[in-house]
């Protein structure tokens, strides 16, 4: 399946997250305008605001004028705050005009994929900025020069709980020699929705380090179990992959044991022979392990593959790996204690 | 079965409805209907659901429930009466009228007890229930034969319906259909669109599932049906649509969306009647909102919870009753002391003690102006009608929060179930604007910085830079430093107070209703507008020099009251608490003791104001208030 073809399946994938994110900050843009077109109509009525403020049941019962002279401490809204607002606004609306590219990252090959996946987010964590300060300032709390209104980018560490149900989903392109899955550990919460495309040789199970018990985790060649990502309620994380990569589907509606949970679609027809990326035979070996343990498939076998995997150098292949392992070789550990 | 028809007038009554000439049709420009039942059997919920329908098709309307004072009374008992009165008419209706034209009652007792409260028009209609003619309980069957004797003394005129027979071949249990029954008989007699009313029933039965329904719906045609097939006369109420969107509800639902769109973030309060619904009705929705209801411990409990949300800048208000009131005093006297602003609403009942609990009465207004040891200056303020039940909570939260104090809203248990349209409030979001400035405090202001002038200081909120204080109810100085000295304790009572004045200041005179001077000026609060506004209307109708004016502010009263009093020959409140008659054996002009509003307005204006009063447990009757200023006007003058 051709790159372009992937990536537009992801997207169709993450249709559902996609529209809702854009349809808050739709909402929250709309909010905005009507609060900015209520503070310039103060400007043009005088006491406009204070009236407003008052309520219907004031009108002909209380002189507004009077009482607002009298409240000496509660002044207009300031430029200053206004303008704040109306940054926010801008940040929101240029939110809402982006196309499908904002939630597209490229992994640059060789750059850390928890890299590329923060800076979207912290990118798209404007919003939240924005709307939160929005917020405060329609209930009167925003002050002028306080921390409350910074609209720089929000990280995904600096999300509130309600923010990170509503988080904008990604679909990830990257080589797989970057695909390092723990990467991702730290963004699986609330209703996250990731989907890797990935390029290239890859390990066969990376993705399992992400199974728990209420992240869905998906790896397929095709679109099998893309319908269920979608509807997947909660953390949810897809790596779209080579035919030659595991595939399988860890579903947190299926159970609560991991077995119920986790159905192996296929497993590789090699087992890894080579490192990829920086991630050892050995990892690749365990994580194999760790896929079959989960689904319930006996140990032996796994024995067997690890045995057939380095049948005379042992688990060591690489170079890498080999240096590694004359490392500890040459370490005296006996006297640690 | 045939229907029988039992009249003691001499008037011509058709029986059977006439197959060719149809039935007739009566015009009235507005009428009254009851709907009553023992306790149980719906007869609220059919009462409900006709008088939104005629709401909706453009029928001015107010509602009223009839609601015993048991939870549980005895079955067919006079005093166990429960349903609905509905008064709706071409035009606006601010009240509940007079007296009631037609009657649904499910058994003679209910009926009777309606009578004995004077309840129903020399020549009302009644749809009577005749299982009770063939009830296998001998008793009973007694029951119903004396009862329709008295009944015959009157000049109804008298249809037995055989609801019980049509409703079981529906449903097993009648119980739970005479009143979806009794509903399409009335949508039959007054034209209502069914539509409408399957709508109403798709809503009032929301929860309940398709079954239900369509079991309702069935129980609603087969009484239209019915009353189509064996009634003569039909009633015609035009309607006014309107297309200016309107919202119907009651009071204790519009007091819980007036506190959403006030953008108050926390309800305490402790369960009472007849306040209890609005806490019902923010429990479903508040979360959407970001509100939280809060069901503390007791009555206490709930205002302190209140008063510490708002302490740490939250907006918070506790609704109650009467007897939650009372023992709510010795936080709200904290609240004023704090300076802390908070809105209470006090949706009366009749008292003292417990009092008459599912009655109305408006019999609060001097405990909650005064009810607090100590001077406690704060601010009194009466919702009128069920909009205002609405509208009051936006300018409370403002007043409160503008003069860091304690805001009480008067509503009762007449506005807490009544229903009426209103226009649908434009929700504003500077309604949600909170006063509070976030900005650093300097180090050199004290917390009570009061304005030497008004009283007033800034609001301190737990967190604010440099805001940090220790609040405290003892007496203080303007940092909040316990303080005993006499210097400091008459400074902070002046503070408190001066708010009050410059409050009073900020208010406009209300505006008479009326001429500007005359015999007689009519003053009331609450929820008795309506009633006064119409009786005044009519004797004004009459020639008789008459006008009106109701009060909104209670504490601080409005300025100007002195200067409009003095045009008008005489002046009487009329209230729904009690008051002494003049005539009364051992009453003479020192000891009398007078109704409430009028006691405020005497100590105000020191003009010799009058009062009419009553404490039936009951709206008032605009037909009673227009032989009370008959009766004032052949006085003569007083001021």
């Amino acid at each position: 399946m051709p790159s372009d073809s992937r990536i537009e399946t992801a997207l169709r994938a993450l249709g559902e997250p996609i529209e809702r994110y854009r349809s808050a900050v739709v909402t929250t843009v709309e909010e905005v305008r009507g609060f900015l077109s209520s503070h310039a109509r103060q400007e043009d009525t005088g006491d406009g605001t204070a009236t407003a403020r008052l309520g219907v049941f004031a009108a002909g019962r209380i002189d507004v004028e009077r009482f607002t002279s009298v409240l000496a401490d509660e002044a207009p809204e300031e430029p200053e705050r206004l303008r704040k607002v109306e940054q926010a606004y801008e940040i929101l609306r240029a939110i809402s005009a982006g196309g499908d590219s904002s939630f597209h990252v490229k992994v640059k090959s060789g750059t850390r994929l928890r890299d590329a996946v923060a800076a979207r987010w912290a990118e798209l964590g404007r919003g939240f900025a924005a709307a939160r300060l929005a917020g405060l300032a329609t209930v009167g709390k925003l002050s002028a020069n306080g921390a409350e209104g910074e609209l720089e980018p929000l990280g995904f560490e600096r999300w509130n709980p309600t923010e990170r149900q509503l988080a904008p989903p990604l679909v990830i392109e990257l080589e797989g020699a970057d695909l390092h899955a723990g990467d991702l550990a730290e963004f699986l919460d609330g209703n996250v929705k990731m989907v890797l495309v990935v390029n290239g040789e890859m390990a066969p199970a990376p993705l399992v380090r992400l199974i728990t018990p209420s992240t869905f985790v998906l790896q397929t060649a095709g679109a099998t179990g893309l319908d269920r990502f979608a509807a997947a309620q909660g953390p949810a994380v897809a790596a779209l992959v080579p035919a030659s990569a595991a595939q399988f589907i860890h579903d947190p509606a299926g159970g609560t044991s991991p077995g119920a949970r986790l159905e192996l679609i296929s497993l590789p027809a090699e087992t890894p022979k080579s490192a990829v990326g920086g991630t050892s035979v050995r990892q690749q070996l365990d994580e194999l392990e760790q896929l079959k343990t989960l689904a319930g498939e006996p140990r032996a076998e796994v024995a067997e593959a690890e045995a057939a995997a380095a049948p005379a150098a042992g688990p060591v292949a690489s170079k890498v790996d080999k240096l590694a392992a004359w490392l500890l070789s040459q370490a005296d550990l006996s006297n640690v204690g | 079965m045939a229907t029988k028809t039992r009249a003691a007038s001499k008037k011509k009554r058709r029986g059977k409805a006439a197959e060719k000439e149809g039935p007739e049709v009566i015009r009235v420009p507005e009428t009254t209907v009851e709907i009553v039942s023992d306790s149980g059997e719906g007869a609220q919920k059919c009462g409900q659901i006709f008088g939104a329908v005629c709401a909706k098709m453009g029928n001015g309307a107010w509602t009223v429930e009839i609601i015993p004072a048991e939870i549980q009374p005895p079955a067919r008992s006079k005093a166990g009466g429960s349903g609905n009165r509905i008064r709706f008419g071409t035009e606006e209706v601010t009240n509940w009228g007079d007296a009631t034209n037609l009657v649904v009652a499910f058994n003679e007792q209910v009926l009777l007890g309606r009578i004995e409260l004077g309840a129903l028009a020399e020549d009302a209609i009644v749809l009577l229930e005749n299982q009770w003619a063939t009830h296998p309980d001998e008793d009973i069957r007694k029951e119903w034969e004396e009862g329709l004797k008295e009944l015959s003394k009157h000049d109804y005129r008298i249809i037995e319906v055989p609801m019980e027979e049509e409703c079981l071949k529906i449903v097993d249990d009648t119980r739970r259909g005479k009143n979806m029954f009794a509903l399409g008989m009335l949508a039959w007699i007054y034209d209502r669109d069914q539509e409408l009313i399957r709508g109403q029933i798709a809503h009032q039965f929301r929860k309940k599932g398709e079954d239900i329904y369509q079991r309702n719906v069935e129980l609603m045609e087969a009484g239209y049906a019915w009353a189509q097939k064996n009634l003569d006369f039909r009633i015609e109420v035009p309607t006014v649509p309107s297309d200016v969107p309107k919202v119907v509800m009651n009071g204790n639902e519009a007091v819980g969306m007036g506190v959403i769109a006030a953008g108050m973030e926390l309800c305490s309060m402790y369960p009472i009647t007849p306040a209890t619904s609005a806490s019902h009705y923010l429990g479903d929705v508040f979360e959407r909102f970001g509100g939280v209801v809060h069901q503390a411990e007791d009555e206490i409990a709930a205002v302190g919870v209140a008063i510490g949300a708002s302490y740490s800048g939250k907006v918070a208000c506790t609704i109650t009753s009467g007897p939650g009131l009372s023992l709510k005093q010795e936080f709200l006297g904290l609240a004023v002391m704090l300076e802390v602003p908070l809105v209470v609403v006090d949706v009366q009942r009749g008292g003292p003690s417990t009092g008459l609990p599912t009655k109305a009465e408006q019999s609060d207004l001097l405990t909650a102006c005064f009810g607090q040891h100590g001077d406690a200056p704060h601010v009194v303020m009466a919702a009128a009608t069920i909009d205002e039940c609405f509208h009051s909570m936006i300018t409370a939260r403002r007043i409160a929060e503008a003069f860091k104090t304690v805001v009480i809203v008067l509503t009762d248990a007449n506005l807490a179930t009544g229903v009426q349209p209103f226009v649908r409030p434009q929700v504003d979001a500077r309604w949600q604007q909170a006063p509070i400035g976030l900005a650093p405090v300097p180090e050199d202001k004290p917390p009570y910085d009061w304005d030497p002038r008004t009283g007033l200081a800034q609001r301190r909120v737990p967190g604010q830079p440099g805001g940090m204080y220790t609040a405290t109810g003892l007496a203080h100085n303007e940092w909040s430093k316990v303080a005993y000295d006499p210097d400091s304790h008459q400074r902070g009572c002046q503070m408190r107070s001066r708010k009050m004045a410059v409050l009073q200041s900020t208010l406009k005179p209300p505006e008479i209703r009326g001429d500007d001077s005359g015999d007689l000026l009519v003053v009331g609060w609450g929820s008795t507008r309506g009633a006064i506004e119409e009786a005044v209307d009519r004797a004004r109708a009459e020639g008789l020099s008459v006008s009106s004016c109701h009060i909104t502010f209670l504490s601080p009263l409005p300025p100007g009251l002195k200067q409009m009093f003095s045009r008008f020959d005489r002046v009487m409140t009329v209230e729904i608490n009690y008051s002494d008659e003049p005539d009364d054996p051992y009453v003479t002009e020192e000891n009398r003791r007078r109704a409430q509003l009028c006691r405020l307005l005497r100590e105000a204006t020191l003009v010799d104001v009058d009062c009419w009063s009553r404490v039936p447990g009951q709206p008032l009757r605009p037909g009673k208030i227009l032989k009370a200023i008959k009766q004032r006007l052949e006085m003569g003058v007083q001021v």
